[in-house]
């Protein structure tokens, strides 16, 4: 009997430490299989604002008139192969009011010292609305598994030094 | 009126009771750095703008989201404002959601201090009205920009729950200041309208002639504050800047950052001949309900299970040696009642462990009626200031306990000092908790440090130096809240003078009334 209880309070105990881990992974597997990192950069190119002192940088606040550039690295989760143009069906940025944005598959860089990702930029239109704009990446590959990933972006006006 | 035997009890008997209280009587409460959050209920400010509408479902966001024109989309509070979009659902209502926060202080109120935690953002949806499509699809509304948290907001569309359309404005910040002009010593009156809700943008810093003067909030007053400095300095010309502080003091590029809009606004202010008031004077927060119950008193559960006393002060509040009156009914009929003030000695100074304990101080002996009421007059304490309790003990039970508040006042400072000599401002009435336990000094409007009043029972005695040119200058002391010992990471507004105190205070919510003491000194050769 008391072998029995000390298995019960094992498996207690057991669930207890497993209900967070299970908790954490929220999401459908089958929904789950590739796997996606992205981040925004500004681009160096801005139509209707002044570029910035240094370019490429990591941001996701931009102007109206500024150069959005989403830089997309993924992987499908069942074979580890890294997403390229090689396995994906295609791959764009969904946004708000804009025609999708497709992402393209390149290499990045200094020569020498060059980097492969998905990528593709976009102006802030003049008229584009203030605060907050979820965009959503998607990636569909040639096994037909898809990824999305929500990405915010703040949109803020395009404001001249001010004069004190 | 029952005779009080406080005279009656001997000095070698008081010493007792407190040495036992001491050692004895002292509740083991800690000090240590266990923050237990509360978000505190804002009370209601006098004049302060409430939710620019009822609170709403956002909605979610639509397959295919259009894009709403806001015009136009850079507004002052207050200004029109006209919203439209196409291509919606056909013939449908529309709800325009506004996107804004609540802000509330976080506080960790103990039966032994209170400590000051930040504060916590809610992001909330509220209607700003309705309207239809039309056959086409379209839609138009023209509104009044809410008074309301500045910065960037959201607006939304919202058709059967799924946000159609989305629209987005950005509040801007304004400061108006009155007089322009005036004598030394005048008051000056600053309005804010705009402080935002996130961080970084949600305080005002103040720069008197690039002097650090203080920092200011409106959390619970929807990005709006009013306060007041006062005109120091020579005849002609001084600057008051109004910038952008992410945590307290001034953030001073601005324009480089991802928010360049709360950089600051520089206003001149001119000194002319003369002198305005300089009597000192004391200025109180706003009068509002507090909202939190457990403040720095000792808990219910130290009052007797079985008793069913009840007992009222005739004053909530006053200053140190104010004369009150406790009544009390259901006491134990015929029977001895001790009246007792809890307080507590300690300090913060390199606090690492049990740093202050709760005592008991006599404050007198009476006798229950026939009826078990009492009526008895007391005397507050020279001792701390802050939220304490008069407790009434029989037979070494604590029957019953009210609340009191003992406020700081003003006792004295020099009229005339002579250039280069020391001159010693004082207080009464200083607290212990990370709420009142100190004060902020500024000399014609630069903040020079803080004085505290824990060690020293709650009398300050504030070390002074009499510099500048021979004629008027300038104290004031702020409000603070102390953000040390312990210590919680990156909390705003510690440690520099509070200047928005009189509308947004943590303290408010827990019914601390905080003032700051306008003084001044004439300084000779």
């Amino acid at each position: 009997m008391r072998r029995i209880l000390l298995m019960l309070g094992a498996a207690v105990v057991l669930s207890a430490i497993a209900a967070p881990a299970l908790a954490q992974s929220n999401a459908d597997p089958a929904k789950t299989n590739v796997f996606l990192y992205a981040d925004t950069v500004n681009g160096t190119r801005p139509v209707g604002a002044k570029p910035r002192p240094t370019g490429c940088t990591l941001t996701n606040y931009f102007a109206r008139g500024e150069q959005v550039v989403y830089r997309v690295w993924g992987s499908e989760a069942t074979t580890g192969d890294i997403l390229s143009a090689e396995n994906v069906k295609y791959a764009y940025v969904k946004i708000p009011g804009l025609p999708n944005l497709k992402l393209n598959w390149g290499a990045h860089g200094a020569v020498g010292n060059r980097v492969w990702f998905w990528a593709n930029a976009f102006i802030v239109p003049k008229g584009y609305p203030l605060g907050t704009v979820m965009t959503q990446i998607v990636f569909k590959t040639e096994n037909n598994t898809f990824g999305r990933y929500d990405y915010e972006l703040q949109i803020v006006p395009n404001l001249a030094l001010r004069k004190k | 009126m029952t005779r009080i035997h406080h005279t009656c009890v001997s000095w070698r008997r008081r010493l007792g009771l407190t040495a036992m209280a001491a050692s004895i009587v002292v509740l083991a409460l800690g000090s240590a750095a266990s923050a237990d959050p509360t978000a505190v209920t804002t009370p209601v400010i006098p004049g302060a703008a409430t939710l620019p509408g009822p609170l709403v479902d956002p909605g979610k966001p639509a397959a295919t989201m259009k894009l709403m024109t806001t015009k136009p989309d850079i507004v002052k509070a207050g200004a029109p404002i006209a919203f439209s979009a196409t291509g919606l659902p056909a013939n449908s209502d529309v709800t325009l959601v506004w996107m804004t926060s609540n802000i509330r202080w976080m506080l960790d109120p103990k039966p032994d201090s209170v400590d000051y935690l930040g504060r916590k953002v809610e992001k909330i949806a509220v209607s700003l009205g309705t309207s239809k499509t039309d056959a086409a699809g379209a839609f138009s509304m023209n509104v009044k920009t809410p008074v309301d948290f500045g910065g960037l907001h959201d607006v939304y569309a919202v058709v059967d729950g799924q946000q159609v359309a989305k629209g987005g404005l950005l509040i801007e910040r304004t400061v108006t200041m009155s007089p322009k002009k005036g004598p030394v010593g005048t008051p000056i009156t600053i309005h804010v309208v705009g402080l935002a809700a996130p961080t970084y943008e949600s305080l005002g810093a103040v720069l008197y002639d690039n002097k650090f003067t203080g920092t200011v909030s409106g959390n619970m007053t929807r990005g709006e504050t009013t306060f007041k400095l006062r005109a120091a300095g020579e005849l002609g010309a001084h600057w008051i800047d109004f910038g952008d502080s992410s945590h307290n003091v001034p953030y001073l590029n601005l324009e480089q950052s991802p928010i360049p809009w709360v950089a600051g606004l520089r206003m001149k202010f001119t000194i002319t001949k003369g002198t305005a008031n300089l009597a000192p004077k004391t200025e109180w927060p706003v009068k509002v309900t507090p909202t939190l119950n457990q403040r720095t008193t000792l808990l219910n559960a130290s009052l007797a299970p079985d008793s069913k006393a009840t007992a009222a002060l005739s004053a909530a509040n006053g200053f140190v040696l104010s004369k009150s009156t406790i009544t009390a009914a259901g006491l134990t009929p015929s029977a001895p009642v001790d009246l007792v003030w809890s307080t507590v000695v300690g300090n913060r100074v390199n606090c690492t462990g049990q740093c202050w304990s709760f005592v008991q101080v006599p404050l007198g002996r009476a006798t229950a009626a026939a009826d078990g009421s009492l009526s008895a007059g007391v005397t507050i304490p020279d001792g701390l200031g802050g939220w304490h309790v008069v407790q009434l003990m029989q037979a070494g039970k604590v029957m019953a306990q009210v609340p009191y508040f003992v406020k700081r006042n003003f006792v004295k400072a020099p009229k005339v000092v002579k250039a280069g000599t020391p001159f010693i401002v004082e207080l009464r009435g200083v607290g212990w908790t990370q709420l009142d336990n100190t004060t902020a000094v500024t000399y014609d409007n630069a903040y020079m440090g803080y004085a505290c009043g824990f060690n020293s029972n709650g009398y300050v005695r504030i070390q002074l130096f009499a510099t500048g040119k021979p004629g008027i200058h300038l104290i004031d002391l702020y409000p603070l809240l102390y953000t040390q010992q312990p210590a919680y990471p990156y909390l705003q507004l510690g440690m520099v003078p509070f200047l928005s105190y009189r509308t947004d205070w943590p303290g408010l919510a827990a019914g601390y009334e905080i003032p700051a003491f306008r003084l001044a000194i004439k300084v000779v050769k």
